[in-house]
């Protein structure tokens, strides 16, 4: 009876319209956003309407949400306080967040929405991979718009691209200073370092990182015995594991999200390595600790590469992360002051520029921008390439917590 | 660590989780003649099941593997009652756009319901290394093993030897004869695309704490374990775990002598080759 109740006509129509729904809601609530919960006000003047595209799914969706939240809270920060004023008129910032799923392509369907439906000027992302997606055509006439981009490659700001702006660390900059910054860590702790293993991810950021991290380490004398790679949405690494183990490195070098490292260093450890780990600024030491739940042992010592906004050591970065903890209860992913100085930074260059939608003018204006802002990450010193001073610092996980070194 | 011997074990550990999928889409197909693209999101949803079980409710493990896979066995049976149903004498294009988009729906729903973020089903005990030889085996990987050929002998006899199997031997020779003879063409896919989807989700709910659980898990298991059915033979039940024992293997030897970035390239390449030699795949379909 049951059966014939469920193949019954009413029954069948009805599912096919709770299903095309569900599709129509999928699809429209996909990422597509239009106002920010977080936004603020919104009976404003004129809309400074900004982009940010970064995959709010699979994998990463945790880094990008951080990556999102930033944004959200600078523009809750900016509208709160009564917008943005440019030429006298006052302007409310309005995000437009697009889920790249990671996938290049898409980054790069829905990079082209947000300049010729939406007409954003400015567009921020949260990875190497959709950064490079849009450097495809941001400078094309009539559609141009300047890319705000967290990517630690060095090839994002040597392309001669006049619309780029990092705001982050470049890998091949900061790693010198860094690698020396963990091996004072490491001998602090007694740890031996002589061989590392790098498990790289396949993407133009982890193959920057990897090789900027090789070079760094080889010029002080250390040896790299092996270097395997992965593809982004892989969760079985036993065979690249298993080579790297065999050459006994005394660290294994990880290049992507918590998540996915997480789960590299379970199957290291299944496979026997006792040795210790290095995370790039991808994860992060509390989202680690978060993940390997009550039994810490195995991620004791692993080092993660965070900001200075990530070590929590200034007045602006203390008073910032009482607000993120108010909020979302959790400590942020360092990405999340990324976008938070980034969209201050826009803002400001907005205001400067006289325009909210002229993408060179605003460019333009970005340096002193970057002055003007007082960005909390302290990233500065922005140049006609794109390129910022940005250092990069050790946070590792020590007995079961997150512990700074500035020095 | 001996290397070639770690490589070896990793690649039947990692046939075996395939195994375990495809076993639940051989059988379906087998009986309805369509691939069921959705059968890894149908697991994916009793992975989710499962974690609920066992973080929220604090039930065990094994526990919550059960619920995952009851439920699973029931949203088998409704989706086959409201869709597949309607469309199995249909031409093969409407199955094929039913479960492609059953897919995009199941996703989306997890995406919207459960969020972005992965979920960690951890079992300790499970988790242990152990050292066989010089090989490193986790009792998980181990019991997935188990599970893969216990699941393999447990539907093999009931093929052969319950009236269940022999009508499900009937409908995947010939439906219209099957009919002929009495037997209930649609109980039968009906209760065959249920044990499929309980079966994916016992892999999904088995693998949950090697990949963790998230959104798009079943993509990742259903990619693979097409493959598996193709290499295989499309309905062998068998030739499931034989194609998975040689994609596990292709894709392990692979990735430790060739390149681990190209692995996928080289596994494909050579299935490519195994199909063209034998397109009907390594064993044949059951019943044929």
């Amino acid at each position: 009876m049951v059966s014939k109740f469920l193949r019954s006509k009413v029954v069948r129509f009805g599912a096919a319209m709770v299903l095309a729904l569900s599709v129509l809601v999928a699809g429209g609530c996909g990422g597509s956003g239009g106002d920010s919960k977080d936004a603020g006000k919104q009976d404003q003047v004129g809309e400074a309407k900004f982009g940010s595209i970064s995959a709010l799914s699979g994998g990463g969706a945790v880094y990008s949400g951080w990556f999102k939240r930033g944004m959200d809270m600078a523009v809750e920060e900016i509208n709160g306080a009564g917008g943005i004023t440019v030429k006298g008129k006052k302007y409310m910032l309005k995000p437009i967040h697009e889920d790249s799923q990671g996938r290049t392509e898409v980054t790069a369907s829905v990079g082209q929405r947000l300049v010729n439906q939406d007409k954003v000027p400015v567009i921020l992302t949260g990875s190497s991979n959709d950064a490079f997606a849009l450097m495809a055509f941001n400078q094309k006439k009539g559609s141009e718009f300047v890319l705000m981009g967290v990517s630690q490659s060095d090839k994002f700001t040597e392309q001669g691209n006049k619309l780029v702006v990092r705001i982050c660390a470049n890998a091949v900059v900061a790693m010198p200073e860094f690698v020396d910054r963990i091996f004072k860590f490491y001998d602090r702790k007694n740890i031996k370092y002589e061989t590392f293993a790098i498990m790289q991810v396949n993407t133009e950021t982890g193959s920057a990182w990897a090789g900027a991290f090789e070079k760094a380490v080889k010029a002080k004398g250390k040896k790299v015995v092996g270097t395997e790679s992965y593809a982004s949405n892989d969760t079985n690494f036993y065979n690249q594991l298993t080579n790297l183990i065999s050459k006994n490195p005394d660290v294994i070098v990880l290049t992507t999200v918590t998540t996915t490292s997480s789960i590299a260093i379970k199957q290291a450890r299944e496979l026997g390595f006792k040795g210790n780990f290095i995370n790039s600024a991808a994860a992060n030491a509390a989202e680690h600790i978060k993940l390997a739940g009550s039994d810490t042992s195995k991620i004791e010592n692993l080092v993660c590469e965070t900001s200075i906004a990530g070590l929590g050591i200034t007045p602006e970065v203390k008073a910032t992360k009482e607000k993120i903890l108010a909020k979302w209860k959790e400590e942020p992913n360092s990405v999340f002051y990324l976008s938070y100085d980034g969209t201050k930074i826009m803002a400001r260059a907005m205001e400067i520029a006289g325009t909210v939608s002229d993408p060179v003018a605003i460019r333009a204006a970005m340096p002193q921008a970057f002055k003007d802002a007082k960005p909390v990450t302290a990233m500065k010193d922005l140049d006609e390439k794109g390129e910022i001073l940005y250092p990069a610092f050790v946070m590792a996980v020590e007995g079961g917590k997150s512990v700074g070194y500035h020095e | 660590m001996d290397l070639f011997l770690q490589q070896v074990s990793n690649g039947i550990m990692g046939g075996f989780i395939y195994a375990l999928v495809a076993l639940g889409l051989t059988m379906v197909y087998g009986v309805m003649d369509n691939p069921d693209f959705a059968m890894g999101h149908k697991g994916m949803i009793g992975a989710y099941i499962a974690f609920f079980a066992i973080t929220g409710l604090g039930v065990g493990f094994w526990f919550g593997l059960v619920a995952g896979v009851l439920s699973t066995f029931i949203l088998g049976w409704l989706l086959y009652q409201v869709m597949y149903r309607h469309i199995e004498n249909g031409p093969h294009a409407d199955a094929f756009i039913v479960a492609f988009g059953l897919t995009f729906v199941l996703e989306n729903f997890a995406l919207k319901a459960w969020g972005f973020t992965y979920r960690q089903i951890s079992v300790p005990y499970l988790e242990q290394s152990i050292s066989i030889f010089g090989v490193k085996f986790t009792l998980l990987r181990l019991v997935i093993i188990a599970v893969a050929l216990i699941l393999l002998m447990a539907l093999t006899l009931m093929i052969k030897k319950t009236k269940m199997g022999k009508a499900i031997r009937a409908v995947s020779q010939s439906k219209e004869g099957a009919a002929l003879i009495g037997v209930d063409v649609y109980k039968i896919s009906a209760f065959t695309m249920s044990l499929g989807s309980a079966l994916a989700a016992v892999a999904a709910v088995l693998y949950a704490p090697i990949s963790m659980v998230y959104a798009a898990m079943g993509t990742t298991l259903i990619i693979k374990a097409l493959v598996v059915v193709v290499v295989g033979g499309m309905g062998n039940i068998p030739g499931a775990v034989v194609g998975g024992l040689i994609l596990g293997l292709l894709e392990s030897m692979s990735g430790a002598y060739i390149s681990a970035a190209y692995k996928d390239v080289f596994t494909f390449a050579i299935l490519m080759i195994i199909l063209v030699i034998s397109p009907q795949g390594v064993l044949r379909k059951v019943g044929h």
